[in-house]
C-alpha cells in the first residue's frame, strides 16, 4: 500500500501480488493489476521468484518493489529480476549479497573505517589469545560459538579469572549443539541503545545521510517503537554517525534507500551492527521529520533519476514516534491473535499518521507476519510528540483481536520512556516485571454494557435506512454469518 | 419503561444492576445509585450515552468470552463478568416485565442454533416448562417459560440458525 501511494504519486501503475490467504487484502482491491501467485505458504507464493517473474512477465511490469519482508533483502532475487529485464526498485544485488555476510561485512567495514564491536574476527586458537584480546579490548567480553546463532552458545566474562572455565563450558557446548567447537569473542557493549542512520544514493555517485532513529524499545531484537530523531544523539556525535554510515555505504556503492545500523554505548561510542539493504519499517518517521516520501525516492533513483535533495537543502523539523502495531497479545507472551477484526477505528488529527493494512472486516491470518499497522506520529519536539501519540491512543479502537495496543499506552505513560532513559533490553526488563495488567473495568464501562443489554433485550431488532441491521446484536449475528461459520 | 436487571460480578462482589429503558431514555441503578440519560447508537454501531447532568460516555458493547460482554472503546478493550452467564439469563427473555394478558415474545439475546424445540402452537405449559434449547457460543441453552400459558406460535425449527433478537416462541395466556 506504501508503496503503490508512491506510485500513484508519481503516475505510475501498480501490480498487487498475492497468495490464496490475501485475495481479499486491501493492497489488492488497491491495484491496477493484481496477479496470484499460490497457495498461502510463503514459500509456495510471496517467496517463489518464478512466479513473481511470470507476475511482472505478464503484467508487462517494468519495475519491481522487494517490499520490506520475503525477498527484500534476497541479492538471487535482484539478479533473477535484472536478467528477466526488469529495474529493481533497490540496491544492486552486489550491494546486497555484501551487506549480508555477517563476517564479510565486517570485514568491509573495518576495511572502510567505519567501527565494528572489537573482536578476535574469527575462531580463536587457544586461551591466551582469548586472555590477550580480553587485556585489549577490556573486560566484559562476550565468547561466541562460530557455528552459533539466535543466542545459542553465548557466554558474558567478567574477568581473566573466568576465562579459562566459560572457554572449556562455550567450546564443548559449542561442539555438543552444532558439531563445532569453535569460538569467538567480542568486546560486551553492555546496555547499549540501537541507533541507526538513513541513507540514500544513487547510480551518480551522490550519498546523503538523512537523519539517524532511535530504535532503542526492543521486544527480544525486534523494533516495537522507532523515533527520529534519537533523543540521545547530539550535533557533534550525529555528525560522527554520520560520517560512519555514509563510509559503509559506499564501501557498497550503495544506490537506493538504506539503513546503517550502530550500537551506541553509554560512553558515546558506536559501532557497526548492519546494514539492511532495503525500505524499512520504520522509514515514516525520518519522512515526517525531514519532509521526504523515500518510497517515491526509490522509485525515482531505480529510474536514473539523480536524488531530488542534497545534505544541505532539507531540514528536519520536529519529533516523530512510531508504533508498530500487531495482532499479537502483549498480557500473554505476546501470543498471536488471529481472527476477524470485529471493529476499527483510527485516530485522526494533526500530527497523526497511519499505515495500515487491515479493514474492518479483515481476517488476520496466521500465515504471515501479524503486524496490523503502523501509528506514525509527529510534533514540533519530543514531549508534544508523546502528547500526541497519548491523545491518538486514547482513540484508537481494534475489537475482535488482541493487539499491542496497551503496550503503547502503558509506554506513552511510563516515566523512563518519557524520560528517555531506555536501552535494547529496557522493554523486555520492565516485560518481565508483570508491567502489562489487564484493564480493569471502569464504572462507566458498566453503564455502557448495561444500555447494551438492555437495549438487546427490549428492542425488537430495528432495520437502519440504508436495510443494515441496526441491532448490535443482530450485526454481530450477521458477521458471524458472513465468516461462514454457525 | 422496561426494566432488566442483571448482576454484575464485581471485584467488590456481586453487585445489583437495574436497567430502566423507555426510548432513548434510561435510567441505570447501580450500587443503590441511579443515573439518568439518553441513549443514542451512533452509524458506527457504538453507544452514546449523555447523562442528564452533560457527561457523555461512547463505547461499543459486543458479546465476549463465556457470556461475559465486551466493551471497546478507543482507550482499549474491557470485559464485564456478569454473575449469570448470558446462557441462564436466556430463560428470563422477555419474562416479568411482560404485563399478564399479554403474549409474549420470547427472543434469542444471542445468535445460535435451535437444537432442539419441546413444544407446539396450542400446547399449554406450566411456569418453568422447557420451550426449546438453542445453541450459542458453544453452549446448549435450555429456554423454559416464564410463566404458564398457551404456546401462541412457534416462530423456529430444529437445526436452523437464528439470529440474535429473533423470536422464538410467542407465549399466549392460558386459555
Amino acid at each position: 500500500m506504501r508503496i503503490f501511494r508512491a506510485c500513484r504519486d508519481l503516475g505510475i501503475e501498480t501490480v498487487a501480488v498475492y497468495s490464496d490467504a490475501d485475495r481479499t487484502s486491501p493492497h489488492v482491491a488497491a491495484a491496477d493489476y493484481a496477479v496470484r501467485l499460490g497457495p498461502a505458504p510463503a514459500r509456495e507464493s510471496y517467496l517463489s521468484i518464478p512466479a513473481l517473474l511470470e507476475a511482472a512477465r505478464r503484467t508487462g511490469a517494468s519495475l519491481v518493489h522487494p517490499g520490506y519482508g520475503f525477498l527484500a533483502e534476497n541479492a538471487s532475487f535482484a539478479r533473477a529480476c535484472v536478467e528477466a529485464g526488469l529495474t529493481v526498485v533497490g540496491p544492486t544485488a552486489d550491494a546486497i549479497a555484501a551487506m549480508g555476510s555477517k563476517t564479510g561485512s565486517r570485514r568491509l567495514m573495518q576495511a572502510a573505517g567505519v567501527p565494528v564491536v572489537p573482536g578476535t574476527g574469527g575462531p580463536a586458537r587457544d586461551a591466551s589469545e582469548l586472555a590477550r584480546f580480553g587485556r585489549e579490548a577490556g573486560y566484559p567480553i562476550l565468547l561466541k560459538a562460530s557455528a552459533g546463532g539466535g543466542g545459542k552458545g553465548m557466554r558474558r566474562v567478567d574477568s581473566e579469572k573466568e576465562l579459562e572455565a566459560a572457554l572449556a563450558r562455550v567450546s564443548s557446548e559449542a561442539a555438543a549443539s552444532f558439531g563445532d567447537g569453535a569460538v569467538y569473542a567480542e568486546k560486551l557493549i553492555e546496555r547499549p541503545r540501537h541507533i541507526e542512520v538513513q541513507v540514500v544514493g544513487d547510480a551518480h555517485g551522490n550519498l546523503v545521510a538523512v537523519g539517524e532513529r532511535e530504535c532503542s524499545i526492543q521486544r527480544r531484537h525486534q523494533k516495537v517503537v522507532e523515533e527520529c530523531p534519537s533523543p540521545v544523539v547530539d550535533a557533534a556525535l550525529r555528525s560522527r554517525l554520520f560520517e560512519a554510515a555514509l563510509a559503509a555505504a559506499r564501501a557498497v556503492s550503495y544506490t537506493s534507500c538504506g539503513t546503517v545500523e550502530f550500537l551506541l554505548g553509554k560512553d558515546g561510542s558506536f559501532h557497526f551492527l548492519e546494514m539492511n539493504t532495503r525500505l524499512q519499517v520504520e522509514h515514516p518517521v525520518t519522512e515526517e521529520v525531514w519532509g521526504i516520501d523515500l518510497a517515491a525516492v526509490m522509485i525515482r533513483i531505480a529510474l536514473g533519476e539523480p536524488i531530488p535533495f542534497s545534505a544541505g537543502s532539507l531540514s528536519p523539523r520536529g519529533h516523530a514516534i512510531e508504533c508498530r502495531v500487531y495482532a499479537e497479545d502483549p498480557r500473554r507472551g505476546f501470543a498471536p491473535s488471529p481472527g476477524v477484526v470485529a471493529a476499527l477505528r483510527l485516530p485522526q488529527g494533526p500530527g497523526v499518521r497511519h499505515d495500515v493494512g487491515i479493514e474492518a472486516g479483515s481476517v488476520v491470518p496466521i500465515d504471515y507476519d501479524p503486524m496490523l499497522g503502523k501509528l506514525v506520529v509527529h510534533g514540533a519536539d519530543r514531549a508534544s510528540s508523546i502528547a500526541r501519540l497519548a491523545r491518538a491512543l486514547s482513540d484508537y479502537e481494534i475489537a475482535g483481536v488482541e493487539t499491542t495496543l496497551p503496550l503503547f499506552r502503558a509506554l506513552a505513560a511510563d516515566t523512563d520512556f518519557r524520560d528517555a532513559a531506555f536501552d535494547v533490553q529496557w522493554l523486555d526488563r520492565r516485560l518481565e516485571g508483570g508491567w502489562l495488567s489487564p484493564d480493569a473495568e471502569t464504572r462507566d464501562d458498566l453503564l455502557l454494557a448495561a444500555v447494551g443489554l438492555a437495549e438487546a433485550e427490549t428492542e425488537p431488532p430495528r432495520v437502519g435506512r440504508d436495510g443494515a441491521p441496526a441491532s448490535l446484536w443482530r450485526s454481530t449475528a450477521r458477521r458471524e454469518a458472513l465468516r461462514g461459520e454457525p | 419503561m422496561r426494566h432488566v436487571r442483571f448482576i454484575h460480578r464485581g471485584a467488590a462482589g456481586p453487585e445489583d444492576v437495574v436497567i430502566g429503558i423507555d426510548g432513548a431514555r434510561c435510567v441505570i441503578t447501580v450500587g443503590g445509585q441511579d443515573e439518568e440519560g439518553e441513549a443514542v447508537r451512533l452509524p458506527d454501531g457504538r453507544l452514546s450515552l449523555v447523562f442528564d447532568g452533560g457527561r457523555q460516555l461512547c463505547g461499543r458493547v459486543r458479546p465476549g468470552k463465556d457470556g461475559d460482554v465486551e466493551i471497546s472503546t478507543g482507550s482499549g478493550v474491557r470485559r464485564i463478568a456478569l454473575a449469570e452467564p448470558l446462557r441462564d439469563r436466556l430463560a428470563h427473555l422477555g419474562g416479568g416485565a411482560a404485563p399478564g394478558g399479554e403474549d409474549e415474545e420470547v427472543r434469542a439475546l444471542m445468535p445460535g442454533r435451535v437444537v432442539e424445540v419441546a413444544v407446539a402452537a396450542g400446547d399449554e405449559v406450566e411456569a418453568g416448562a422447557l420451550l426449546l434449547v438453542l445453541e450459542a457460543m458453544k453452549m446448549q441453552n435450555e429456554i423454559r417459560a416464564t410463566r404458564a400459558g398457551r404456546v401462541v406460535r412457534v416462530e423456529v425449527e430444529a437445526g436452523k440458525p437464528v439470529d440474535g433478537g429473533a423470536p422464538l416462541v410467542v407465549l399466549g395466556t392460558g386459555s
